[in-house]
């Protein structure tokens, strides 16, 4: 019977080795992920040791879509300076240069928009990808692409971008495939001029998605409409609009004036949905910028700043390069998977954005005919027949998921879930609504821009979403527009739920009426997402608007009479807490503080004495900071605990907060409702500042402070900890000129003297390779959380560039 | 005669292995292991487990010398995701994970040689 036993352990060992080569194949399930699979993963030969090289120049490429050969110098932060012949060649090399070092990254952005990440992650993100699909971020991105196609000189740049991206990831085998893809599955997909559209899609959910309507909606139902407007009408007087008061705006749009003046108060529908998915909004995205012209300069010439604040990610959302090829010169940072740059400078002049922060989204209440949902009323009572579009949403090792969409004339139905809030509501948001054609070529036009004439040009055909654009040259001028898609709104237009039975205006601001300034007598202009003009502009619009760093800004600015790089750069880096600074006094002078002792009153100590400048070091930011939340809270109670069922509801702004407790401290506001007795101010402030001190002695740390406290961090697109960056401790926080906190914070920060010879200086939280481990991973981190910068000057020359030895190669056709 | 084997074994894995594995993903190893597995023709096929995986474990640290760099941080933050110390760590389950790989398919095909040919004793009983 020996005949058995080699068949017994050759079976054993196919059993095992099968067993084996399954886990290689498939990986494994630990805990609540899977691992990539492991044999590819771990074999050195096509697994993560694969993306080890961190070398782009030790060879040069042959591309078949160039028309002449392109030099590419790296410079010590891996910055590519681009010499090209022509602008279809520059955005080709741009597009290479983005895919070879930030991939993975622009995939993922173009999905997330579009709503097709559960290609790549599963089932996991299938609800995300079908409320972005039901947006119609695909069909927007379709249309933008066809109205791109009209505009032929952009579609060429835009077509050739891609080509760019496309040769890249052509010359790939699944081994260079970035580490991303080895982890999470799934491959890079070819890039169109539509998946740019989608990068500007992704702006939008970014900068201009302010989705409160609802719960402003149900906050007027709760309170009425007197209190409501006594809390939430108001316009904050301390504010210094974007575009300096006393400009004086010229009445154009008649039609709109006179229907706004007839027009009868918008009839508010109450809204009937539940309170289940409150989503908090995102806030602290934001961002400065300021200018002074050559008068108010040290110089002589005039200086620009810019620091977007945004989402903070590893890879960093900007790419920085410098760009030569006929009639172009520029040095800035682009969003991978958009050609051109984004914010910058030329040998002329330098430009930056902040964003608008309109309220342009809305959501319409359907008075549905019949019980099947079939029929609604549209405008003007029409019967109107509701049209169906399947979505089909791709998932990685699962079938093909088909969505059904209802689609009315005011939008897509979003929500099905009857326990959400937007349940069955129609959404209307102006970004699908205008898909803007003139988003590229106004950045291809400012790229090139000479003078202040081209930057009003440019500057014109801006759409979506709306930014404040700054302006210097070294002619001297300083301008600053906000540009964009205005919609045309009666008063109170798009402030609550929307219906179809009320008064509206339709389409949009001639972009002639968008407000700009140009070289005011005060000798700079500045915004900091503040609210855009005073009371003054015809038009209303609203949205949500910052109130504190634009009165520091402004202080700054005004009060110095000569003002150098330096100054513009201590700007950016300014953490004096402005809303501290209203709100301390007040809280201290109302606090009763019989019968405090030890703990209690060392935290009042360390606050009366505190400079109100949030550095990391310091341990009062801290103490204020969690005093103003529970004294918010506390103060709040109605909106906070009222009935869930009507709810979510929005909670007064704390400038308004501040007024209130400054003018009427005896309130009915500061009466805590549950209660029997009737509090007044003091009341809470001894009562919130009682729990404060109980809060602090949860912070055990005896060197507690500021830095770490706000614990800013920068998290990898995956979140993976090990690609993240955790031990940082800045200063700073939102409603602050250094506007960094958690996650979001200064993206890009440019400092740009136009003198003869333009220099700037520049730094962002990250570098310039997306690949993580890469010595250019985070290599800027380091000098942008100590507040240091790097010195740039335009390198006119390939010869400039051997001069310093960059490393160069070439992209050959 | 059988350390010769045994080397051989080794050496087939290895180098062969790696010239492979340059154009074949990881189961190129696999095969190949396999393959050297069925040269075995002495008694104790669980040798064949020992060179394989002395075999591939070699073909996958000769990819990481050719491969890993100084300059990236990645294999230790890749370790960190696998909860492992350092890249050590990490080149160590590489290590074993190419060893094991070759060392079971070299076993397998060793006992499908026995099976196909039978084993030496057979032979010489007959």
């Amino acid at each position: 019977m020996g005949g058995r036993r080699p068949w017994f352990k050759f079976l054993l060992t196919l059993i095992v080795s099968s067993m084996l080569g399954w886990i290689m194949h498939n990986g494994v399930h630990v805990g609540s992920t899977d691992t990539p699979p492991l044999g590819a993963f771990l074999n050195p030969y096509e697994g993560f040791y694969q993306n080890c090289d961190p070398s782009y120049w030790d060879h040069d490429f042959d591309l078949s879509g160039l028309r002449a050969p392109v030099d590419i110098y790296y410079d010590d932060r891996l910055v590519p300076h681009i010499y090209a012949s022509s602008s279809e060649d520059l955005y080709y090399a741009q597009g290479y240069i983005h895919a070879q070092h930030r991939l993975f990254h622009f995939d993922m952005v173009s999905r997330s928009a579009e709503g097709s990440v559960s290609e790549i992650l599963g089932e996991r993100t299938l609800n995300f990808d079908r409320i972005r699909r039901r947006k119609g971020g695909r069909v927007f991105s379709e249309q933008l692409d066809s109205l791109w196609k009209t505009d032929p000189k952009t579609y060429v740049y835009c077509k050739r971008y891609a080509d760019g991206v496309n040769a890249y990831i052509n010359s790939l085998s699944p081994r260079d495939y970035p580490v991303e893809y080895k982890l999470l599955g799934g491959k890079p997909s070819l890039w169109s001029p539509r998946k740019t559209a989608l990068v500007s899609l992704a702006m939008s959910y970014t900068l201009n998605h302010i989705d409160d309507d609802i719960e402003t909606t149900n906050t007027l139902s709760l309170i009425g409409r007197e209190s409501f407007d006594y809390l939430f009408s108001k316009k904050n007087s301390k504010v210094e609009p974007v575009i300096p008061s006393g400009t004086s705006y010229s009445i154009q749009d008649t039609a709109l004036i006179k229907q706004a003046q007839r027009a009868q108060f918008p009839n508010i529908p109450f809204n009937d949905s539940g309170s289940k998915n409150r989503v908090e909004q995102p806030k602290g995205i934001g961002s400065n910028n300021w200018a002074v012209n050559s008068e108010k300069s040290a110089t002589g010439s005039p200086i620009l700043a810019n620091d977007p604040h945004l989402g903070l990610t590893l890879p960093s959302i900007w790419f920085e390069s410098e760009q030569h090829a006929d009639g172009v010169d520029v040095h800035g940072v682009s969003l991978p998977g958009v050609p051109g740059v984004t914010v910058g400078f030329n040998k002329q002049v330098a430009w930056g954005v902040t964003n608008v922060g309109l309220d342009v989204l809305d959501w319409f209440q359907i008075d549905w005919v019949n019980d099947q949902q079939t029929q609604y009323r549209g405008r003007n009572g029409k019967i109107q027949e509701v049209r169906l579009r399947i979505d089909t949403i791709k998932v990685a090792g699962k079938p093909d998921v088909l969505d059904t969409v209802k689609l009315t004339e005011f939008g897509p139905i979003v929500y099905t879930d009857r326990e959400d809030y937007r349940y069955n509501k129609a959404f209307s948001w102006l970004t699908m609504n205008k898909p803007s054609k003139g988003v590229l070529n106004c950045f291809f036009k400012l790229n090139r821009a000479r003078n202040v004439a081209d930057f009003k040009a440019a500057s014109k055909l801006y759409g979506i979403p709306a930014q404040n654009m700054l302006f210097a040259s070294r002619d001297g001028d300083i301008a600053l527009r906000v540009s964009g898609t205005f919609e045309r709104n009666l008063k109170e237009e798009g402030r609550f739920v929307r219906s179809a039975t009320e008064e509206y205006a339709e389409g949009y601001l001639n972009p002639d009426l968008n407000p700009i300034a140009v070289n005011p007598e005060r000798g700079y202009l500045f915004s900091t997402n503040q609210i855009s003009t005073d009371n003054t502009y015809p038009y209303y619009y609203t949205g949500q608007f910052e109130n504190y760093r634009n009165r520091r800004a402004n202080f700054l600015l005004a009060t110095d009479t000569s003002i150098t790089v330096q100054d513009l750069i201590n700007m950016q880096l300014d953490v004096f807490n402005v809303l501290a600074s209203d709100l301390l006094p007040i809280l201290l002078r109302n606090l009763d503080a019989s019968g405090l002792s030890g703990d209690s009153k060392k935290l009042l100590k360390d606050l009366e004495n505190w400079d109100y400048y949030n550095t990391s070091d310091k341990l009062a930011p801290v103490v204020f900071e969690e005093w103003k939340k529970i004294f918010t809270r506390d103060v709040w109670d109605e909106f906070l605990e009222a009935d869930e069922a009507k709810g979510p509801y929005i909670l007064p702004e704390i400038w308004r907060l501040i007024e209130l407790a400054d003018s009427d401290p005896s309130s009915e506001w500061f009466d805590i409702k549950r209660t029997k007795t009737k509090e007044i101010l003091s009341d809470i402030v001894r009562q919130s500042f009682l729990e404060t001190v109980e809060k602090m002695g949860t912070y055990t740390s005896a060197k507690y402070n500021w830095g770490e406290h706000n614990d800013v961090k920068i998290l990898h697109l995956t979140k993976l900890p090990a690609f993240s960056r955790t031990d940082l401790n800045v200063g700073g926080n939102k409603g602050i000129l250094l506007a960094a906190s958690k996650d979001v914070g200064p993206s890009w920060r440019m400092v740009v003297s136009l003198e003869k010879e333009v220099k700037a200086k520049v730094v962002y939280p990250g570098g310039q390779s997306g690949h993580p481990g890469n010595p250019y991973y985070d290599d800027m981190l380091k000098y942008w959380a100590k507040g240091k910068y790097y010195d740039v000057t335009l390198k006119n020359t390939p010869k400039a560039c051997e001069e310093v030895e960059m490393k160069k190669i070439t992209l050959n056709p | 005669m059988i350390m010769k084997v045994y080397l051989a074994q080794i050496a087939i894995v290895f180098l062969v292995g790696v010239v492979l594995l340059m154009f074949l993903p990881w189961w190129g190893l696999v095969i190949l292991a396999f393959i050297a597995g069925l040269l075995y023709s002495g008694r104790f096929p669980i040798t064949s487990f020992f060179s394989g995986f002395i075999g591939g474990a070699l073909a996958y640290g000769a990819g990481i010398l050719i491969y890993s760099s100084e300059e990236s941080k990645l294999p230790s933050m890749i370790a960190e995701i696998f909860g492992l110390n350092d890249s050590f760590m990490l080149a160590v389950v590489v290590l074993l994970v190419g060893g094991i790989l070759a060392g079971v398919f070299s076993l397998l095909g060793s006992y499908f040689r026995q099976i196909i040919v039978g084993s030496p004793q057979k032979k010489q009983k007959k």
